[in-house]
């Protein structure tokens, strides 16, 4: 007589939008309109579809630019905004549309006014450590019957930024622990980084051909749960780059000198780590005289 | 006699679904709200399928779609292919080259698409234009569809002290079979079916309930199809929302009224011109399958959300002052001591066992016990102790150590031979139940009676001779 | 060959070898034979190399005795005493007497050995490894393993010598333990004394030691002293010092002298009070002189224990070393004082000496790789031509209306068109473009046992590289000598295992991949042999290059 207390899964995806290259891709029309617009449109549709699966999965949907971060759904405006439904539509879709509109468009519109010539890269790990954090509320909030499948998409079409590497790494690894799977849907560029990012949490990574079919990209292999996909066929994980940067010209290394004070990475030998000041002294006394020998015949 | 223990048949959607006839399924998928309804309640791998293939407008060969699982999920792929088709989500075509393919159900793809980014067909419930000046809170509205629905189930249980229910809601009670009239009596007396579904979680009942009542729609003149596809808009209403009744037929006036009766609605007046949905109506869909109004309700105030605590001393203790949810425990457990918002009572042998020959099978007593942990129970799972859920099944299979069955007795043969020619025959046939050839006695089962006892007149017939 | 410090424990004449009559010696190691007039052994068998020893049988002409080795080898000794058969049987049982007595004890020696070492291989499977690799492969040999490479295990070997150097004590019931026998005529009673309990008699009683010493080969007999000794009163325990008669009682006396000297150089410790360990005198007690009646029978035994235990500790001291007494010496006062007076979980704990990491270029951590990856060309020149040339406002214009729900010809279906799925789907079928693997040539695969060899080649390698750059600068002859040693160590390794690896690895790869994998290895090696090369080339021969240094 085995009793099975199932508790009630709960998937919740959070959606991290990266809106820096908006202005690039609003500049590309697409079939009457322009690409910016099928980008949205393809995530806001996405967001539905996911909730669309069963009435108990949630949705988070957070924006970034290179200036600031913001949750367009749920929102954090308080006041419900009224909207209009598209004829047929589901009334909680429609909430989500609108809400993601708003938000979205005010974000880029700030950006613009702001007009900071400045280019900078793109606030994209902060917004990825607010989805975690919203996560990991939603979690200590979820009735003690319910589980919780937390999973992050991030869509982005940018470089990756070496400002915030930092940042990325530790949404990662807390990402990891947390049990919280990154999934990375990429526009245009690829990103190391984040492909470093899906797969040490066990997430999908795909950098997509064309951005007409963003929606379908998405449907095909971001919309299975993580413990769906096992059962299905998806595209093979691509060969991630786990090189790490060496301190000294930011060269990629396989093989380099670790100092062993501060563990800085150099991928050439010197005596002294420039990093921490640290001289490395040899225990071979043998060895200093004769350099100085060598040295002295130069001299 | 049969005492086989028989569980109370309620259907999940698609099973229902596939009692109803092609058109009917067809006409059906026209509500943007049914196909959403029906999508959300098939499994995930077909969920997906469909979103893979919802844009494309064309049939998808069938050898590319078997592709698309790892080969170690092909059998779940057979069911899926199969729930669809019976479904009529998708049918089998023929495509260019003789290849076969499958075609998404265009009305339900279109609906789907719909309800998903809009352009599909309307939804017929739709917010009035201007705003209600005595607009309901969410709490009024729970308490409402609570008092409503605990109304049915205090008249089932027998504590009248609440109203009467009416006459509509009766003639279900009795069609559904969970209540019933003796013969020489006034008095509605509930069965063995009724005890079940007391047991059920509320979701469940109300869709156990529903799906009764729609048995007995076309009877009373109304449209089946309408009423399914408001019933399943209704289910993905918004709470506190309220919802305009211009635009609906007359026989959809009706469906409401009956729906406010049992609380999936609310309204004022009649005559307002607006309804409430409540969280009875909400995910309605989901019904006989774990639903979230349980967990729902427990963030808000509803009183029905965990309350009970067992022991493995097997004390049972209720948090509660409605006596209907006393009477649901009393059904199976010996009450003990009641103070205004506490019951004790313990799970005996004799309780359990009154509980079983009441027609309530013990995992319903196990399910109800769990459902309605307190939630201090679901900190240290598990949430019901392991043996007593042991014990009440154990208590279960002991009643079934005796089969019964009808038959008849052969005896008083005048020879060996005789009876065994008989026997042998009998047995050829299936049809022998138990048999001695001390004494030469034999059973044999009543539908095979007629033609052992052919075979004998034959038989000594032949021998007299 | 023969090292005269060797004790020669027998020697038998006139046993012949191989037709040569010649002298055969037991030593105590070894056994050796050489010919009558000579001074240095034909042959010599360690008896660690001596497998077993085999005689002839009863009522052979000859009297033989045969010793076979460890390699498989024998030799046959007759003996030839012209005394008659009956002295050469009596000479040859002397031989294969003592051989009994002494082959068990080496045989135990080698055999210990050999399993400490086989213990040790199964419990270290890395040095087993290198083991496997270096000396089954011939590159070095398995002596130069155990004493260079298997540091670990001398190591462990030293530790256990040093523990087993402590000494065994003596039980406490040893006396108790003696059974007498009854003789059954006299019906006296016999003690049987051996060897060890006289040992140990010795040990608890110093005195009694010094007294036998004195007394036994001139005054009296052995038995005769220990009868007086057990009949003495200085076993029992009320012993009475006064009685004269006595042999032993001035052993009690040298007791008590040895004690209070103890108690002497034990009590220079300023800090020890012992007054505080007196029991507090009970001044109501009535009768003081019964008290003190009893105290003599107590403080006898109180002074038994003392002794004892002051013996236990003595030998404990020595067991450890002169080292723990001048320790015990060292501290002088005020240190001990100090000790007494600090507490040290009382004390802050600033006094910690850390030093502080002083990184100045902190930026360096949190700054990643630089964008490396490529942008997708197509779109990129496309991007960044029309990019910049948006005009804001239609930006604005567009947002705008996006942000309003797309405009009046807005279709929602439009998101993705049927077309366009039909492509995607294509894509992410299987054979489409995006399912296709990472390309084979930016991985190399081995399979797990390939991967497995190549990791035991490193190790091993590695190993002996260690050891040939540690012996750098060869500033001494056994410097040099150790170089050499290895490098022929590297010629074979690459002989024995590199090279049958790399064909290996072009079974199963191509030989480019061959080469990639093992290019490190390679490059190791290379260095060391070039290094070699450069060092031999400066000195030609070692030997007269150190010299001259």
């Amino acid at each position: 007589m085995e009793d099975k207390e199932e508790r009630i899964e709960t998937s919740l995806v959070a959606i991290v939008i990266d809106a820096t290259p908006a202005k690039k891709f609003a500049s590309q029309p697409l079939d009457g309109s322009s690409m910016m617009n099928r980008i949205f449109d393809s995530l806001i549709a996405f967001g539905n579809a996911h909730l669309m699966q069963a009435s108990h999965n949630k949705l988070a949907i957070i924006a970034c630019n290179s200036k600031s971060t913001k949750f367009l759904y749920p929102s954090m405006d308080g006041n419900s905004r009224s909207y209009q439904n598209r004829p047929g539509q589901y009334d909680m879709f429609a909430k989500v549309d609108s809400d993601v509109r708003h938000g979205l468009g005010e974000l880029i519109l700030n950006d613009l006014t702001d007009n900071d010539s400045t280019k900078s890269d793109s606030l994209l790990g902060g917004a990825m450590a607010r989805a975690l954090c919203y996560i990991h509320r939603v979690q200590r909030e979820l009735s003690l019957s319910h589980q919780l499948k937390p999973r992050v998409l991030v869509v982005s079409g940018s470089c990756d930024s070496a400002l915030q590497y930092m940042t990325f790494m530790n949404v990662f690894f807390t990402a990891q622990k947390e049990n919280v799977v990154i999934d990375c849907c990429m526009m245009d560029t690829d990103s190391g980084l984040l492909q470093q990012g899906c797969d040490i949490t066990g997430g999908q990574y795909l950098h997509i051909p064309s951005v007409a079919g963003l929606l379908e990209y998405l449907l095909w292999v971001f919309l299975p749960s993580p413990s769906c996909r096992s059962k299905i066929v998806l595209p093979p994980p691509t060969k991630v780059d786990y090189r790490a940067a060496c301190f000294c010209h930011h060269k990629l290394v396989d093989i380099g000198w670790v100092c062993s004070v501060c563990l800085s990475i150099f991928c050439k030998f010197s005596i002294m780590c420039t990093t921490c000041n640290t001289e490395f002294k040899l225990n071979r006394p043998a060895i200093v005289p004769a350099k100085s020998k060598k040295r002295a015949r130069i001299e | 006699m049969s005492v086989q223990q028989r569980t109370l048949d309620c259907k999940d959607l698609h099973e229902y679904l596939k009692t109803l006839s092609a058109t009917v399924l067809d006409r059906l998928y026209n509500h943007p709200a049914t196909c959403l309804a029906v999508f959300r309640e098939l499994p995930e791998l077909s969920r997906l399928y469909i979103m893979r293939i919802l844009f494309v407008d064309q049939a998808v060969p069938k050898a590319i779609m078997g592709s698309w699982v790892s080969p170690n999920s092909a059998k779940e792929l057979e069911d899926i292919v199969k729930l669809l088709t019976e479904l009529r989500l998708w049918q089998e075509v023929e495509m260019q080259g003789g290849l076969k393919g499958w075609l998404l159900n265009p009305t339900f793809r279109r609906n789907l698409k719909g309800a998903l980014l809009g352009g599909g067909n309307e939804w017929s419930m739709k917010p009035p234009t201007d705003a209600d000046p005595k607009a309901r809170g969410i709490a009024i509205l729970d308490e409402y569809a609570m008092g409503r629905w605990e109304c049915v189930l205090h008249f089932m249980v027998g504590s009248h002290q609440h109203e009467v229910i009416s006459s509509d809601a009766l003639q279900i009670l009795q069609h559904a079979g969970l209540m019933k009239k003796e013969p020489g009596e006034n008095q509605l007396t509930i069965t063995r079916d009724g005890f079940q579904f007391l047991l059920m979680d509320t979701s469940a009942q109300v869709w156990y309930f529903l799906l009764q009542y729609l048995d007995t729609a076309t009877a009373r003149g109304l449209d089946l199809i309408d009423c399914l596809g408001f019933l399943f808009q209704l289910s993905f209403s918004t709470l506190g929302q309220d919802y305009s009744t211009d635009s609906m037929s007359d026989g959809l006036q009706k469906f409401l009224q009956h729906l406010r009766e049992f609380g999936l609605v609310y309204q004022r007046k009649r005559k307002d011109g607006r309804f409430y949905p409540t969280r009875l109506a909400l995910d309605i869909a989901s019904g006989p399958k774990k639903s979230m109004l349980n967990t729902m309700a427990a963030t808000s105030l509803n009183q029905s959300s965990g309350y009970i605590v067992v022991e493995t001393n097997y004390r049972v203790y209720a948090y509660t002052d409605s006596s209907l949810q006393v009477a649901l425990i009393a059904l199976f457990c010996e009450l003990m001591y009641r103070f205004p918002n506490l019951v004790v009572g313990i799970i005996t042998r004799e309780s359990v066992r009154q509980a079983l020959r009441s027609g309530i099978t013990a995992d319903q007593i196990v399910s109800f016990l769990r459902q309605h942990a307190h939630p201090e129970c679901y900190k240290e799972p598990p949430v019901l102790p392991s043996t007593i859920a042991d014990q009440i099944k154990l208590w279960a299979i002991e009643r079934d150590r005796f089969v019964y069955k009808e038959g008849v007795l052969y005896n008083q043969f005048d020879s060996q031979a005789d009876f065994e020619i008989l026997k042998n025959y009998a047995q050829e046939r299936g049809v022998l139940v138990w048999h001695t050839t001390h004494g030469r006695k034999m059973v044999v089962t009543k539908e095979g009676h007629e033609e052992v006892r052919k075979f004998w007149k034959r038989h000594s017939r032949n021998g007299s001779m | 060959m023969t090292s005269s410090s060797e004790s020669i424990l027998l020697l038998v004449p006139h046993v012949k070898l191989k037709k040569n009559e010649g002298e055969l010696y037991l030593m105590s190691e070894r056994l050796g034979w050489m010919v009558g007039n000579k001074d240095s052994f034909n042959v010599s068998h360690k008896y660690s190399d001596i497998k077993t020893q085999k005689i002839s049988p009863e009522g052979k002409p000859k009297v033989q005795l045969q010793v076979c080795l460890h390699d498989g080898s024998a030799t046959t000794f007759q003996f030839v005493n012209p005394s008659g058969q009956a002295e050469q049987m009596a000479d040859r049982d002397k031989v294969k007497d003592l051989l009994q007595l002494m082959l068990p004890k080496f045989k135990r020696m080698v055999n210990k050995d050999l399993e400490e070492k086989k213990l040790f291989l199964s419990e270290n499977p890395q040095y087993r490894q290198l083991y496997m690799d270096l000396v089954k492969s011939n590159v070095i040999s398995a002596e130069e393993f155990w004493s260079d490479h298997a540091t670990q295990f001398i190591k462990q070997q030293q530790e256990t010598k040093n523990a087993t150097q402590q000494d065994v004590g003596i039980s406490a019931s040893f006396l108790a333990d003696i059974k007498p026998q009854t003789d059954g005529c006299n019906g006296g009673v016999r003690y049987l004394l051996t060897s060890d309990v006289m040992a140990s008699i010795f040990r608890t009683y110093p005195s009694v030691k010094q007294k036998h010493l004195k007394c036994v080969p001139n005054k009296m007999t052995e038995e005769e002293f220990w009868k007086k000794f057990f009949s003495s009163h200085y076993l029992h325990r009320d012993k009475n010092i006064n009685d004269t008669k006595d042999l032993f009682t001035d052993c009690g006396k040298q007791d008590e002298q040895v004690l209070k000297q103890d108690l002497t150089t034990a009590i220079n410790d300023p800090l020890l009070d012992l007054t505080a360990l007196n029991d507090i005198e009970d001044e109501t007690s009535g009768t003081p002189s019964n008290a003190k009646i009893n105290n003599i029978a107590h403080q006898n035994m109180i002074r038994r224990f003392n002794q004892h235990s002051i013996l236990v500790l003595k030998a404990s001291e020595q067991a450890a070393g002169a080292e723990p007494a001048t320790v015990e010496a060292a501290p002088p006062k005020r240190m001990r004082l100090q000790e007494a007076l600090t507490y040290d979980d009382l004390e802050s704990n600033e006094s910690n000496p850390t030093v502080q990491l002083n990184l100045c270029r902190i930026e360096r951590y949190l700054n990643g790789p630089p964008t490396t990856v490529p942008s997708h060309a197509g779109v990129n020149k496309n991007g960044s031509s029309t990019g910049q040339a948006i005009d804001p406002n239609t930006f604005k214009s567009i947002l705008g209306r996006w942000m309003r729900g797309g405009g009046d010809r807005y279709n929602p279906l439009d998101v993705l068109s049927s077309a366009t799925a039909v492509t995607v789907l294509g894509e992410l079928s299987i054979g489409g473009s995006l399912m296709r693997g990472p390309q084979p040539n930016s991985a190399i695969h081995l399979t797990s046992e390939l991967q497995k060899e190549l990791k035991e080649l490193y190790v091993s390698l590695s190993e002996i590289l260690k050891h040939f750059w540690a012996a750098f600068p060869p500033s001494t002859p056994e410097l040099v000598q150790k170089t050499n040693r290895m490098i022929d160590a590297l010629h074979k390794f690459n002989q024995a295992k590199l090279t049958p690896y790399e064909q290996k690895l072009i079974q199963a790869s191509t030989s480019s991949e061959a080469e990639n994998i093992l290019r490190p290895l390679r490059f190791q090696l290379q260095a060391a042999i070039r290094k070699h090369s450069q060092l031999s080339e400066r000195r030609p021969l070692p030997r007269t290059a150190v010299s001259s240094m």
